[in-house]
């Protein structure tokens, strides 16, 4: 998918929120379809089973205007956090111009994190995608738990983010870090603008 | 008035001066951006010179770039065309403090404002200072980019206001220290209460009543201060005061943008601005290269309007596409009009030349350039004006020629040289031609009326033909020898004349060379004859003794006779109807006296060439007289000896008889 079209004068921003089972992906997106105006986003589309697991993915729409002359898009999707579900996630992840990875915090949930990290680099790898170069966040979600009960942001950091890349603590139930995050990830999106010649795939 | 002081005078205005005394002072954090807001008149730019006089006043050292749009701009455009716009780039981060005024009209340099958000954002990085004036509010500024307007945005913004009455007074009497002359106080308190917009007319009115003042030695009153000025003084001080605040009297030092309702955040409003910026930012690298790319290629001297255009659109296109043709187009151009101005220098200033826009006419152009640079028969070197000899006979012909020398195609064009075979026509066309050409007069075109009919007779086609007319329309003299060849060849006379016109109307140098005049001429085109007949007809007669004498000793100089007076009396004093009859006996007589090795003198002068004008004679008659070759059989000289002559072969009776005896 082209970041920007000049032919069609549009900017589309795919992200991806990838990270375990119940880590907040969905949270995520339920906050922010919360408080982007109605003007500003689509339907959100969520295929969730009956315990409000996600079966397939979440799809957020948000139709930011014409800036500088651009139509822009950001197109914002989870995967599924279920290991079962790899396939999907691997079409998900397809043509991301951006992965949020959603760490759950709680100390009990630390391997899973690892693992679903590891997962994502696999199917980024997959897709010829190189890991070093795709935008990537971490956000270490549920820091509102007790600290007895998570792990600190630089013991994650310890653990998941030996690439350095920008990670933020958050609370995405209540909103706290979920902006921050998606305007992280959004500024490293943006610089590659710059780095990759317009109008080029 | 460029003292900080002067500032504080006016209550609204403390707190810019304040402001500005710690960007010259270098105290506490910058502003990034320090941004003064002010009408016309409020003395923006008397404050950044007084911000920057300040700070080389304790810092003389210091570098500090003082700067409006317009000179920016010059400065970078001069700087990307030396292939140095980086180093400015970086004198200007690198600048102990930079001041930009007039910012505003950066909407004016589109190209420019890339650079100057880049300027703020590297300085910012760094941590060093920038000043910048504008004389609208940031809500009103129009015609600048959304990522400059945000970095102006994101500094602290002080405003500046036209100072109150009181404030004036102080202003006012300042400045009076500072300019010749007395001023009666209460004159200068009524300039002060008089109704003007800016602080520029205030001090304008002082220096022309101060003016005034020295001129006359009345005492000046208020009431005729006022009068002369045209001002009225103001009586609603309360009145006065609102109306001298051109902006809110909001005038603490304030971030001119923050966050709207602290306790209410915006999260996604924060979000889509943050994207707007970053958006904006990376679709203002593309317009900071076309504008680059715009500066560079005006200071080529090309036409730009294609580039412009792109930074004219709201929705920009692709812009590495359009730059990628542009800047082919621009180069072809640029070779094309190198190829030009080698082959036809007339054609550099084509705008054609100056227009990517237009690479097919400029081909066209050039090809046109191209053909008229074809090589021509040009004149043959050996023959050098400073050879010809001149003598009472040829002096009409010679001051006509000099005249051309003097003025090619304005006096004497067509001039036709009529003369006899040999009279030296051809040694006149080819010496007039390299003068010409010595002039500066090119291409020349020297050629005989034959060579000229049979390039006439080559062109086949129609492309040919035109190329053939390109080459000749442009020469800067024509000269053709032996016109009267042409008799009878009426496509070569048709040219010919066609030629004659266009290079008349041209001015162009023409020279034309003749046996016979112009009267005399059978078989010619009456249109060529006429056009001929516009010009001069100048006769070339044979040679007079002292053309000959001339000759001769040019022929023999070098040799062992240079210098014998009497061989070239005797050779001058003999009769010859041509320069080449001369040539030939010289040579004669050089060539028996190489061949009996002894020194050519008038003595062997006369026993080669009486007895060989005997034998001439006779071959003269033989071969009908037309030309004297000049080339003579190996030892005529010493063959044609009197004593071994033999008039009359024995007959074979008589040798017998000798032989026997």
């Amino acid at each position: 998918m082209p970041l920007v079209n000049f032919t069609t004068r549009e900017i589309t921003c795919k992200l991806v929120y990838y990270g375990p089972g119940r880590s907040g992906k969905t949270t995520n997106l339920l906050y922010i379809h919360g408080r982007v105006p109605e003007d500003r986003r689509g339907n959100m589309i969520s295929l969730a089973t009956q315990s409000d697991r996600t079966l397939f993915f979440d799809f957020l729409p948000l139709e930011l205007g014409v800036i500088s002359g651009f139509t822009t898009r950001f197109q914002l999707y989870t995967v599924p956090g279920q290991v079962y579900y790899n396939a999907t996630r691997r079409l998900v992840l397809q043509g991301a111009d951006g992965v949020v990875f959603v760490a759950d915090s709680q100390a009990r949930r630390f391997e899973d994190n690892l693992e679903s990290f590891q997962n994502l680099q696999e199917n980024l790898l997959d897709q010829g995608v190189d890991v070093r170069q795709i935008p990537l966040v971490l956000q270490y979600n549920k820091q509102d738990l007790p600290p007895d009960l998570i792990l600190a942001p630089a013991e994650l950091d310890d653990a998941l983010n030996f690439r350095a890349v920008p990670s933020l603590a958050a609370d995405a139930l209540h909103g706290s870090g979920v902006f921050e995050t998606l305007k992280s990830l959004s500024g490293l999106i943006l610089q590659r603008l710059a780095a990759r010649p317009p109008g080029v795939p | 008035m460029s003292d900080l002081e002067t500032f504080t005078l006016e209550p609204a205005n403390r707190a810019a001066a304040a402001a500005a005394r710690a960007v010259a002072d270098a105290s506490g954090v910058p502003y990034a951006p320090l941004v003064v807001i002010g009408a016309g008149g409020t003395g923006k730019t008397e404050l950044l010179n007084a911000i920057a006089e300040r700070l080389k006043a304790t810092h003389p050292r210091a570098a500090v770039e003082l700067l409006d749009p317009d000179s920016l701009v010059e400065r970078y455009r001069s700087a990307l065309l030396a292939g140095q716009g980086e180093e400015v780039r970086e004198q200007l981060i690198a600048a102990d403090l930079v001041l930009l005024d007039d910012v505003e009209r950066l909407a004016r340099h589109r190209d420019c404002q890339g650079l100057v958000a880049d300027l703020l954002d590297a300085r910012r990085a760094a941590g060093r200072e920038v000043v910048v004036a504008l004389s609208v509010p940031l809500a009103r500024l129009e015609g600048l980019d959304a990522r400059l307007v945000r970095r102006l945005a994101e500094g602290t913004a002080v405003s500046l206001s036209l100072p109150g009455p009181e404030a004036r007074i102080g202003i006012l009497r300042r400045k009076l220290t500072q300019l010749p002359g007395p001023l009666p106080d209460e004159v200068v308190r009524a300039v002060a209460a008089a109704e003007f917009s800016s602080m520029r007319d205030y001090t304008g009115a002082l220096s022309r009543l101060i003016a005034f003042q020295e001129a006359s030695a009345v005492p000046l009153s208020p009431e005729d201060g006022l009068l002369l000025i045209g001002a009225t003084i103001r009586t609603d001080n309360r009145a006065l005061g609102a109306a001298d605040e051109v902006l809110p009297p909001t005038l603490a030092v304030r971030p001119s943008v923050g966050p709207s309702a602290p306790d209410a955040p915006d999260e996604f409003a924060e979000f889509l601005s943050d994207i707007t910026a970053g958006v904006s930012e990376q679709v203002d690298r593309w317009k900071r290269r076309v504008g680059e790319a715009v500066l560079y290629w005006a200071g080529q001297g090309l036409r730009t309007r294609r580039l412009e255009v792109l930074l004219e659109q709201e929705a920009p296109i692709d812009p590495e596409p359009v730059l990628a043709e542009y800047e082919r187009d621009a180069r072809e151009i640029l070779a094309l009009a190198a190829e030009a101005a080698t082959d036809s220098p007339d054609l550099v200033g084509a705008e054609v030349f100056h227009d990517p826009d237009q690479v097919a006419a400029a081909r066209t152009l050039a090809a046109q350039a191209r053909s008229r640079a074809a090589p021509l028969s040009a004149p043959l070197a050996h023959y050098r004006w400073e050879d010809l000899a001149q003598g009472p006979a040829s002096r009409l012909v010679m001051l006509a020629a000099r005249d051309i020398i003097g003025e090619p195609g304005r006096r004497y064009s067509p001039l036709l040289v009529v003369g006899g075979p040999g009279s030296g026509k051809s040694h006149l066309l080819h010496a007039l031609g390299n003068a010409l050409a010595g002039r500066g007069v090119t291409p020349i075109a020297c050629l005989g009326s034959t060579a000229f009919a049979a390039e006439v007779r080559g062109l086949t086609d129609p492309e040919a033909q035109a190329a053939w007319r390109q080459r000749y329309r442009w020469v800067g003299a024509l000269l053709l020898d032996d016109l009267h060849l042409l008799a009878e060849d009426r496509r070569a006379q048709e040219e010919l004349s066609e030629l004659v016109a266009e290079l008349l109307e041209g001015q162009r140098q023409m020279v034309f060379a003749s046996i016979r005049p112009l009267e005399d001429l059978a078989g010619f085109d009456p249109r060529l004859i006429s056009r001929l007949q516009g010009g001069l007809q100048v006769e070339l007669p044979p040679p007079d003794r002292e053309v000959r004498l001339a000759v001769i000793k040019r022929l023999l100089a070098g040799g062992p006779a240079a210098q014998d007076a009497a061989l070239a009396d005797y050779l001058a004093g003999r009769p010859a109807e041509s320069v080449r009859e001369l040539h030939g006996s010289v040579q004669r007589v050089l060539n028996a006296a190489a061949a009996q090795q002894v020194v050519p003198s008038p003595a062997l002068a006369r026993e080669v060439l009486e007895v060989v004008a005997l034998g001439a004679g006779r071959g003269a008659r033989r071969s009908g007289g037309t030309r004297a070759s000049g080339i003579l059989a190996p030892g005529i000289g010493m063959v044609r000896s009197k004593e071994k002559i033999v008039d009359q072969w024995p007959t074979t009776t008589d040798r017998l008889i000798a032989e026997l005896r």
